[in-house]
């Protein structure tokens, strides 16, 4: 009875904290949606038409798409030095191991603020505000401790003697590390990379320093709509930005679902063998 | 044609030449300018318990650890400075370190695939190794579905299906319960003599040493204190770790004078006849031990030492009885179980006899 009790307690309290986290982020939902012209709630009525209007204004469009790209590439870019990071801190012997640690965690603590003015002065000098290579360059910043953390995590949990048996058969280091020790870490590459590419999406601080008039990022533009312009088109971008989001975790949450289908097919289809 | 001139023909048993290796980890001296010549063919064990330098010796060999000193040569070649990848020698690893995202056919096709075998060779090679260990039926499954029998199995074809002319393995059994290990040394040894390449094997476990060996390394604290058949190492030990390590042994210490071996604290003398000259330990198996109710005099090839029955254990096949001697050594005798009853019980004063030839006297520490 007890046991019940402290079950449906816990649930109780999941749910509410569930709620607390995205409530806020889902009004935004009904409020894309609503015919009244200004952003309020509860909404009132049903329309599209602010999602309409998004497709008038170009300006949006091209935020959206300089904020993916910049997302995907800087998510690219964090897993390959990430996780070259990762290697060198988790398998390398070298000197200053804790300092360098440090220095790459930096972003992380670091407020954004600070690294958004620091890098605006450094990039004006050499003409990389306001491209997608500064931007992008910024961001790989912020995105790799993500990668890090995640394929330290993995890295450590890798069985050595699996990379010593590879060496054993014949595959050198490099081969090694792309047959074996990859394929166990790639999951924590993908996490890592999730990570990166979300903070790129919705950073916003370090944005607003590198942004003009060439380029601007979609959270940075939202920022500057919201002072201007109160009509729910906001509330519509908003959804859009979410659902990339959400999409994310789609893939990721399908693709774990096939990998696990596939291996339970391999299991029932075994028969013949070699 | 594989690449590695160490997988062509003739697949014969390659020597392995263990040359003054040294290893030091910070001030510990984990193997102390070792010295042991692998004969082709051989199956050699390196015994020793944990922290005997035994495992980091086989992987100095496979080439994942540095030396810090000495030389290791196959067939009188150095291959200190040769990679882990470019040695061409098999190995069986601690909890079998399978691949886990690769099926049990591309596990045992890795090394082929990596060592350049041709690509139509392959699935036949797989199959017979894989047939080799009984396990042809279950090439599409992963790791993670196989008993840790069949993994072993998997990660032995694994290890001899590119062909290597030494096959180094890593406390391969360790995992397995006691039916199963007994079983697959059995298998292994047939392996051995099916193949005729060297075999390396490392155990912490005296028996299955014993069991598998042509000749056994014993190893302690970095020295190899015995190199001998199993025969040599259980019946003429070379020194008291060496006596106490394998197998039962009982132990008196004291001094050696000629034939006779005084021994202090039971206040006898013993006979004594070849063994250490000067010997401080006299040393007597279980099963030479006979044991008797009440006093008995003995024969002139013969010592005797008056105990009491502490406990009898009944084994079914034989009976080891535990006596403590008056000044309270803990002896242990193995004898088979009497047809009649001998009246030896716990508490019964008895005298233990010994053929003098059955003693050994041994020196305290092997000489280096």
């Amino acid at each position: 009875m007890t046991r019940i009790l402290t079950r449906a307690g816990l649930i109780l309290l999941a749910a509410l904290i569930g709620a607390y986290i995205l409530l806020p982020i889902l009004i935004i939902l009904p409020m894309s949606v609503s015919e009244s012209a200004f952003l309020t709630f509860p909404p009132q009525g049903f329309t599209w038409q602010w999602f309409e209007e998004l497709k008038l204004d170009p300006t949006w469009l091209e935020a959206a798409t300089a904020s993916l790209r910049v997302a995907a590439l800087s998510a690219i870019l964090s897993v390959v030095l990430g996780t070259l990071a990762a290697l060198a801190l988790v398998r390398g012997r070298f000197p200053f191991r804790g300092p360098v640690l440090m220095v790459l965690l930096a972003p992380l603590i670091v407020p954004y603020v600070i690294i958004g003015l620091a890098v605006y002065i450094a990039f004006l000098e050499i003409g990389l505000t306001e491209t997608t290579l500064g931007f992008v360059l910024v961001h790989t910043c912020l995105g790799v401790p993500y990668v890090m953390i995640n394929v330290c995590a993995g890295l450590v949990a890798v069985d050595r003697r699996l990379e010593m048996a590879s060496m054993n058969l014949g595959a050198g280091p490099v081969s090694t590390f792309f047959r074996i020790t990859l394929p166990a870490i790639l999951p924590n590459m993908l996490a890592g990379a999730l990570f990166a590419f979300i903070t790129s999406w919705d950073e916003v601080v370090v944005a607003i320093f590198m942004s003009g008039p060439t380029l601007t990022t979609l959270p940075v533009k939202m920022w500057a709509g919201i002072r201007v312009q109160i009509d729910p088109t906001l509330a519509a971008i908003s959804s859009l930005a979410l659902l990339v989001i959400v999409g994310c975790f789609l893939i990721i949450g399908l693709g774990r679902l096939v990998q696990r289908l596939l291996a339970r097919r391999s299991v029932s289809s075994d028969s013949t063998g070699v | 044609m594989p690449k590695n001139p160490n997988l062509q023909e003739p697949r014969t048993g390659a020597s392995i030449e263990v040359d003054r290796i040294r290893k030091v980890y910070g001030p510990a001296t984990i193997l102390n300018d070792v010295s042991l010549d692998i004969r082709a063919g051989e199956f050699l064990t390196l015994l020793g318990a944990s922290g005997s330098g035994k495992s980091t010796l086989l992987n100095i060999v496979a080439g994942f650890i540095k030396s810090d000193g000495g030389d290791v040569r196959v067939d009188g070649h150095s291959i200190t400075s040769v990679p882990a990848h470019k040695r061409g020698l098999g190995m069986v690893f601690q909890h079998y370190a399978l691949f886990p995202h690769m099926s049990v056919y591309d596990n045992v096709a890795y090394g082929l695939r990596r060592h350049g075998f041709p690509k139509s060779e392959i699935p036949g090679m797989v199959a017979e190794a894989l047939e080799m260990v009984e396990m042809g039926h279950l090439g599409k499954r992963r790791p993670a579905e196989l008993s840790g029998g069949q993994q072993q199995r998997v990660a032995l074809a694994r290890a001899v299906v590119f062909r290597p002319r030494v096959l180094l393995m890593d406390e391969p059994l360790g995992a397995l319960d006691k039916m199963l290990r007994e079983q697959l040394q059995l298998e292994i040894r047939r392996l051995h003599k099916d193949m005729g390449i060297t075999f390396v094997f490392v155990t912490h476990d005296q028996e299955e040493a014993l069991t598998m060996s042509d000749r056994i390394a014993l190893l302690e604290r970095g020295d190899i204190v015995q190199l001998g058949t199993p025969e040599e190492l259980y019946d003429a030990p070379s020194c008291r770790y060496a006596a106490e390590f394998i197998g039962i042994s009982n132990i008196f210490a004291g001094k050696r004078e000629g034939d006779l071996f005084t021994d202090p604290s039971n206040q006898a003398v013993h006979k004594v006849a070849g063994g250490a000259a000067d010997g401080t330990v006299l040393m007597v198996r279980p099963e030479r031990l006979r044991v008797a109710a009440g006093q008995t005099t003995p024969a002139t090839h013969e010592n005797a030492l008056p105990a009491v029955v502490s406990d009898c254990v009944y084994l079914g096949s034989d009976r080891t009885v535990h006596v403590r001697t008056a000044s309270g050594d803990e002896l242990v005798a193995r004898t088979e179980v009497p047809r009649a009853d001998d009246g030896i019980r716990p508490g019964v004063a008895v005298t233990l006899t010994w053929n003098v030839e059955d003693g050994r006297v041994l020196p305290e520490e092997a000489r280096r």
